[in-house]
């Protein structure tokens, strides 16, 4: 009796459902048991990586049982969708990537944490779950548990004063942004009296639209914090320099796609009347952020900042998209979501094998003449500044096309010459990167040491890189069906 | 006139308050002493008499333990009202949330939050 009064019309075997989660959940036990049970030592930090390894790789083949296409469960607090399914194989291989550098970065600066291994499992289990939901309540726990984790990794540097500056700065203006994103939330329940962002967005009628549009706009506010944008962006590059490189790559990529996926989710449901005030509010905000954002890239002497204003500026670019509500534009938004993640993730682990030599500070003018030192990493570093600059052959190219496109279509031609402006900013910065890279005499003396498992997945990125540039369907047709659906169940209601 | 019990019992409060407070003022031996002054510090000497100081992070991890324990207790209260009601499962439920509230306490004991020897020096 005292279960079916708990669970009401939920069923325990929906949670088939939610296979890779849990295998994601249990790894996070079993590294957190470990970690108290054993006493630490170097057999220690191996099994930690390993079992991580295991866990996430067991998670990925989790998927090939697919129960179902499309499916809400849990009383449709929990939605299994394409979307979901592809962004949280995305997550889970991006943090499978993103370990073995943590291993020696960790090791390398004598800051080996164990925690560190199940705040990440715990933060991609968020991450998991706020890929997949369209219920406020769930949307919330799910930012709470991915931003938690992230405020804990910024600050696991042992003995650095910049990585505490950078955890407080972002635990700060993270709770403010929790606290608004809670705020447009009520003002959506209030107006629509449900917590699934589906029937709050259609229940769209003159007497409610005022609360509804403010709930939607404070909504758009918080997320925009998350995600760096630019009136909001002041604790991004602090939090991006004081964080371990590696976490630096798992926030700006894992973390950034996820962060995105509600507001990919709210786009298809934004409808005629809504559309003047989330146009105007998404435009300005990605206009500023992608001007702004390069043009202060620019100026930087610090090679791990410049990255994360760079991660900023991406983020307006995704931004930018979102303000044309249509087909089109959802695609190019998904596109670019999870190629940045790729590009971006390449380039701060690039960077975490550099500093990784104590002659390195990541200083600019230290890249000079990397080539000569160390000719793998150099390419492969070139490799993803193309394509954050976004030259034809690799993956940044059809990611900016793409946008362009999105807002051609609805005819925001401002905001794409706004875009194409940026991009000429950011030129300057990354092709001078290159450039010191490649012609200058070598400033340093740099041996880097790296792994297989680090080569393998340094490739893996170059290859993605590439190979999605110049074959961009093998991504695309997902994607394009992917948001075609999202619009035609829009469409539905 | 429903709420006159209400209105005497404040009065009643506030009477025996004011005549407690005064009676122990008229009546009380007055003798000045210079531990009256000092400051209690739970029975140990004053680790620094200008309270200003930058405390050891021991206590807010110690302080950040008994909150965590303190709202498990208020968490355990409703449960134990409708104990009847919920039978099995809701027996499950509690132990599984009590099993993770010890599996970070004994994370806490294990990283060494509990140990209350201090290195004096670095107070």
């Amino acid at each position: 009796m005292g279960i079916r009064l708990l669970l009401g019309s939920t069923n325990l075997y929906e949670l088939k459902y939610l296979l890779p989660e849990i295998v994601v959940f249990l790894g996070a036990f079993a590294l957190f048991l470990l970690d108290i049970v054993m006493k630490s030592s170097e057999t220690k930090k191996k099994l930690f990586l390993w079992i991580s390894v295991l866990f996430l790789s067991l998670s990925v083949l989790s998927f090939l049982y697919k129960p179902e296409f499309f499916k809400d469960v849990f009383s449709g607090t929990y939605t299994v969708d394409t979307l979901g399914m592809f962004s949280k194989l995305f997550e889970i291989i991006l943090t499978l990537l993103t370990l073995p550098f943590l291993h020696t970065y960790m090791t390398k600066k004598n800051t080996f944490y164990y925690e560190i291994y199940y705040i990440t499992f715990l933060s991609l289990l968020g991450m998991m779950t706020l890929s997949s939901s369209y219920n406020l309540v769930v949307i919330y726990v799910s930012l709470e548990m991915v931003s938690v984790s992230f405020y804990i990794m910024t600050a696991l540097f042992r003995g650095s004063f910049v990585s505490k500056e950078g955890a407080y700065k972002y635990l700060i203006i993270g709770g403010i942004s929790i606290i608004i994103a809670l705020y447009g939330a009520a003002f959506m329940y209030g107006a629509s009296k449900s917590l699934d962002i589906r029937a709050i967005m259609s229940s769209y009628n003159p007497q409610n639209a005022l609360y509804l549009i403010v709930g939607m706009i404070l909504f758009l506010l918080a997320f925009a914090i998350k995600i760096g944008i630019i009136p909001f962006h002041f604790w991004l590059p602090d939090a991006y320099t004081g964080a371990p490189t590696p976490i630096t790559g798992f926030m700006a990529s894992a973390g950034k796609l996820a962060f995105f996926i509600p507001l990919l989710r709210l786009v298809p449901y934004v409808n005629q009347h809504l559309y003047s005030s989330w146009m105007i509010s998404v435009s300005i905000m990605a206009a500023l952020t992608m001007i702004v954002g390069n043009a202060l890239a620019l100026v930087q002497a610090d090679l791990k900042r410049l990255l994360a204003y760079s991660s900023i500026a991406h983020s307006g670019y995704i931004l930018s998209v979102l303000s044309s509500n249509s087909s089109m534009g959802l695609k190019a938004a998904i596109y670019f979501v999870f190629v940045y993640s790729i590009m971006g993730l390449g380039s701060f682990l690039v960077l975490s094998v550099l500093e990784q030599s104590d002659t390195w500070d990541n200083q600019i003018y230290k890249i000079g003449g990397l080539y000569r030192n160390t000719g793998f990493l150099s390419l492969s570093f070139a490799v993803f500044l193309f394509a954050l600059l976004g030259i034809p052959p690799t993956v940044g190219f059809v990611g900016k096309a793409l946008v362009f496109l999105g807002l051609a279509i609805k005819n925001i031609y401002w905001l794409g010459f706004v875009l194409i402006l940026a991009t000429a900013i950011s030129t300057g910065y990354y092709v001078r990167l290159v450039m010191l890279m490649f012609t200058k005499d070598a400033e340093i003396r740099i041996k880097p040491e790296y792994d297989i498992l680090e080569n393998l997945s340094i490739g893996l990125l170059v290859v993605l890189t590439l190979v999605l540039g110049m074959f961009p369907f093998i991504l695309w047709n997902g994607i394009s069906n992917i948001s075609e659906f999202l619009f035609r169940l829009a469409n539905l209601r | 006139m429903a709420y006159i019990g209400l209105l005497s019992l404040l009065v009643v409060m506030l009477g025996l308050s004011v005549v407690l407070i005064s009676l122990n003022w008229l009546l009380g031996p007055k003798k000045k002493e210079s531990y009256k002054t000092y400051p209690y510090e739970c029975g140990v000497p004053l680790y620094d008499d200008t309270a200003q100081t930058t405390f050891h992070q021991g206590y807010y991890i110690l302080g950040l333990l008994l909150l965590l324990f303190d709202i498990e207790v208020a968490y355990l209260f409703p449960w134990a009202v409708v104990y009847s009601l919920l039978g099995v499962f809701g027996f499950l439920e509690v132990f599984l949330f009590l099993l993770i509230l010890t599996f970070g306490l004994v994370y806490a004991w294990r990283k060494g939050a509990l140990d209350w020897q201090f290195d004096l020096e670095s107070l």
